[in-house]
């Protein structure tokens, strides 16, 4: 097994193109995600009064939107070949984890977005949602990280230490703003703490750190 | 942490992907080593020198010497 010249002289762990297109196709698929989600509720228990409403029109747009650039995007990112190679077993072993972690969490994301579908922001909103449903989410989301702990610890030591990089950034974010909005928000100066806000900065901040050290 | 990673990979005609493959790591790895941004544990360090049958300080430089 010979490589060619130019594979010999890489210098950068991802090119600049595959990060942007990676980064738009995640966007695009939490937002078609949440926007199928509620069409799905609505298809299962015939929500008639949503489909007039702004909530559907929302819907109705970003769906096929969404579709639409994610379909481009996962063409593009396909074109551009970015394993660029042969994988190592163990390399294949952690993404498999890692997607599977994904995918087990998507039924429990799809419940908790049905369990919303009325609510006007949806799978965001924290309206409530029956006994049944948070039952189904919850179970899904711990199966989740159970795979994600094994992902962790069959992850080699470089993407290891760039995720301990980005979970060091996600708590120190979180110990710093958890208490301080609290105090705030019985000052009057905020509404009160969101536990689902907090939940998706510090999860945002964890991706980027991770990211950035994987491929910086 | 220096390395001569790449020039041995280099001379061995083979890819990052290929190193990694070998070395059964991921490619980012290998990328990171070569360009100083991670520096290998011990046991990755054997493998590394075990690979291309040379002793670890005939690949890595603390800079001390």
């Amino acid at each position: 097994m010979t490589a060619k010249s130019e594979d010999l002289h890489e210098d950068r762990p991802m090119s600049s193109k595959v990060a942007a297109i990676s980064f738009l196709l995640g966007m695009v698929a939490l937002m078609g995600f949440v926007s199928a989600a509620q069409l799905v509720g609505w298809v299962i228990f015939v929500d008639d009064f949503v489909w007039g409403s702004a909530q559907g029109r929302r819907v109705m747009i970003v769906l096929p939107v969404s579709l639409l650039i994610g379909g481009a995007a996962l063409w593009g990112l396909m074109r551009l070949k970015p394993w660029g190679g042969p994988i190592s077993p163990a390399t294949r072993k952690t993404n498999i984890l890692f997607y599977v972690s994904g995918l087990v969490a998507v039924p429990g994301a799809l419940a908790l977005g049905i369990g919303s579908r009325q609510s006007p922001g949806g799978f965001f909103s924290n309206s409530t949602i029956p006994l049944g449903i948070a039952i189904f989410a919850i179970t899904s989301w711990l199966l989740a990280l159970a795979i994600s702990w094994w992902w962790y610890y069959s992850a080699d030591e470089h993407e290891r230490k760039a995720y301990d990089f980005g979970s060091l950034l996600g708590h120190g974010l979180f110990i710093t703003v958890t208490p301080a909005w609290w105090v705030a928000a019985r000052a009057g100066l905020l509404p009160q703490p969101d536990a689902m806000v907090l939940w998706c900065i510090t999860m945002g901040v964890i991706g980027i750190g991770w990211f950035w050290h994987r491929y910086r | 942490m220096n390395n001569r990673l790449k020039v041995l990979r280099a001379e061995h005609n083979w890819s990052q992907a290929e190193l990694a493959l070998r070395l059964d790591v991921s490619r980012q790895a290998v990328n990171a080593i070569e360009t100083g941004k991670h520096d290998p544990s011990l046991s990755l360090a054997f493998r590394i020198a075990r690979l291309f049958k040379i002793p670890i300080e005939e690949i890595f430089n603390d800079g001390q010497e």
